[in-house]
């Protein structure tokens, strides 16, 4: 059993990770393109490891914030682990400044799930992160240890990549 | 009627792929793990330990006690309790590693391809 004399009872451990489990899923989800069965994997395999991990939570921040950063952690490690996602360091990359941003409509980004769903993990997640999640460079480059020069760049021809298939209307 | 930045069209794509709810049944397995009894290694060591005790007394002081068939067969009994709990410790901390995991799945789907 686990003690209270640091972290979170086990009682209140097990409220608040039932309370977060839509957002693990989700965040399952995202690590794994969708694939439900691995995502439910993910879930309950993050469980025992967040409840061993919970001494550390120190109660400057929500729980919902603390697990959530160790989800992504705790995802991110396992794909490291797999090798699916691009770890290379590419420095002083140049991100072209000017960019033409397009525009979409409601059929163009029912197109653009697809695209985003097919790029690779070392694209699809920091592109996730920065756009969907809100995560700043810095934050990203701490969770997934890849650095911020090749998070730049990855993400810039996640764009680029997109933008190709948007182009060419590819199905 | 383009009414989508960029960055909204990638918010509102990753929302529409990857927003779900966790479906019940992931919440049911959830729910079980939360009831199975938590173990911690002194524990587990300790159970074994205790498991193993009268047998080890069968084989230090065997010569020396007399014991009844109902006693041999209890210390029987609990040597092979103990040797299962530590076999299946081992295979379960071993698998409970993804990585280790995926390889028996990649094993397991190469041995069944090849039936």
């Amino acid at each position: 059993m686990l003690t209270d004399e640091q972290g979170l009872a086990k009682e209140d451990f097990d409220r608040e990770f039932e309370k977060a489990l839509d957002m693990i899923y989700s965040i399952g989800l995202k690590l794994y393109r969708g694939n439900e069965d691995d995502a439910a994997d993910f879930a309950q395999s993050l469980y025992p490891f967040a409840l061993r991990q919970s001494h550390k939570f120190s109660g400057r921040s929500a729980f919902s914030t603390w697990l959530y950063r160790v989800a992504w952690n705790f995802g991110l490690e396992d794909l490291r682990r797999k090798k699916r996602l691009v770890t290379e360091t590419i420095d002083n990359y140049e991100i072209a400044a000017t960019e033409t941003e397009a525009e979409f409509d409601e059929q163009e980004i029912a197109d653009l799930r697809r695209h985003i769903s097919a790029l690779p993990d070392g694209y699809r997640i920091p592109l996730i992160m920065l756009f969907y999640e809100n995560m700043g460079y810095a934050e990203i480059s701490s969770l997934t240890g890849v650095k911020e020069g090749t998070l730049k760049a990855n993400v810039h021809r996640a764009k680029a990549i997109l933008r190709q298939k948007m182009r060419k209307g590819e199905t | 009627m383009k009414k989508y930045s960029y960055p909204e069209a990638i918010r509102e794509a990753v929302h529409l792929e990857y927003e779900r709810k966790a479906p019940e049944a992931l919440r049911l397995r959830v729910r079980q793990l939360m009831h199975l009894p938590l173990v911690k290694p002194w524990q587990f060591i300790g159970s074994v330990a205790l498991l193993l005790a009268s047998p080890l007394s069968f084989y230090l002081f065997g010569g020396k006690l007399v014991y009844s068939p109902n006693v041999l067969l209890l210390l029987n009994v609990s040597a092979g309790a103990a040797a299962f709990l530590l076999i299946f410790a081992g295979v379960a901390h071993r698998y409970a590693d993804p990585k280790h995991k995926a390889e028996l799945l990649n094993k397991l789907n190469a041995l069944r391809a090849r039936i």
